[in-house]
């Protein structure tokens, strides 16, 4: 990229290391995978480190794409929360190994896999916006889990 | 027999002398018409003079009309550079002409998507091993996750690795969807959001 007007600091890309890396260490403390958060934080960047920082480049430059270089449309990365209601019109269901029945709306969302891409024109003064999914968000749901 | 020779001689003479005299008138006639040529010719080149300074003062008019339109020109190209300077700015902004097509910036999100499996996978990969080649000794979970544990916390609790890489993807996805759509610029959205809502921006998108 030729230059962005949003300021990509190194110090920022480190930031966002760091909480990527905070984020992981806390699924393990959460699970109680370590008997500390420090070593959890330890697992974590021994084994991934490289692939966090490449993580980080990508998730900046996804934001300067949808930010600056992108500016027709405003595009968003779409991300369900835990809990959340199937939508078809948002979301493909991943298939896992314990797949019972096609997705109903009120199946709940245990957790996201791949991040989707929804964008939003403005169709004009006083118009009202149309709203389009590129890229579906992939998600586990719950009652696909194994118990 | 001498008389009649000096008459001869004298007659000889007169006739010369009228001679020399038409001569002369001759002479004085190509004079006149000489100089009459050199009074036109004197004409013809005050006249020359006279085109000649005109064109030089044309030439010099030209040439400040010249400098002038140079001026002109570097003052405008002057302007036109600060202009396309003060544009190139505001581009990103005012702009209607994406830098990056659809496809490109989805190509940044499966990039990114594939990436977070990799991660997650790596790590859970390393988290099996640990599980087996020691016991990582079944330690205390979180305490704000202890009570209520959601179904994918508990089956990672269970080693359950499957359901560990689909932890760590949903906390890595929840966090790059953070950081995207001006995730670090909460104050420039919060502008934006606001213009957007007042209707008053024009159909370009202001961002």
């Amino acid at each position: 990229m030729a230059h962005s007007y949003l300021p990509l600091a190194p110090a920022r890309s480190e930031l966002l290391v760091e909480a990527l890396a905070k984020e992981l260490a806390k699924v393990f403390d959460e699970t109680g995978s370590f008997s500390s958060t420090q070593q959890s934080l330890e697992f974590v960047r021994a084994a991934v480190t490289d692939g966090i920082k490449t993580i980080a480049q990508l998730s900046l430059h996804s934001e300067s794409a949808f930010v600056v270089e992108v500016t027709s449309s405003d595009m968003t990365l779409l991300f369900a929360a835990p809990g959340t209601m199937f939508d078809d019109a948002k979301m493909d269901k991943v298939d896992t190994s314990n797949n019972v029945s096609a997705p109903r709306r009120r199946d709940k969302v245990a957790g996201t896999t791949e991040v989707g891409v929804g964008k939003s024109v403005c169709m004009g003064p006083g118009k009202s916006r149309r709203e389009e999914i590129l890229l579906k968000t992939k998600v586990v749901l719950e009652k696909d889990l194994r118990r | 027999m001498q008389v009649k020779k000096l008459e001869g001689k004298s007659m000889r003479k007169d006739q010369r002398i009228a001679e020399l005299a038409v001569g002369s008138k001759r002479k004085d006639r190509q004079i006149a018409e000489w100089i009459g040529e050199s009074r036109n010719k004197d004409h013809q080149i005050a006249e020359l003079e006279s085109d000649l300074r005109k064109a030089g003062w044309n030439y010099s008019r030209a040439a400040e009309h010249i400098l002038v339109l140079k001026e002109r020109l570097k003052q405008t190209e002057e302007l036109s550079a600060a202009r396309s300077a003060e544009l190139s700015g505001t581009h990103a902004f005012l702009s209607t002409t994406d830098r990056l097509s659809e496809e490109e910036v989805l190509g940044v999100v499966r990039d990114l998507n594939e990436n977070i499996f990799q991660v997650a996978a790596l790590l859970t990969d390393q988290w099996g091993m640990l599980e087996s080649s020691q016991a990582t000794g079944c330690m205390d979970a979180d305490p704000t996750s202890r009570h209520h544990p959601s179904v994918l916390t508990q089956l990672v609790r269970d080693r359950d690795p499957e359901s560990l890489t689909i932890m760590l993807q949903s906390r890595l996805c929840s966090q790059v969807a953070s950081v995207s759509s001006w995730g670090g610029h909460q104050e420039l959205k919060s502008v934006y959001q606001r213009l957007s809502a007042s209707g008053e921006h024009r159909f370009v998108e202001v961002r």
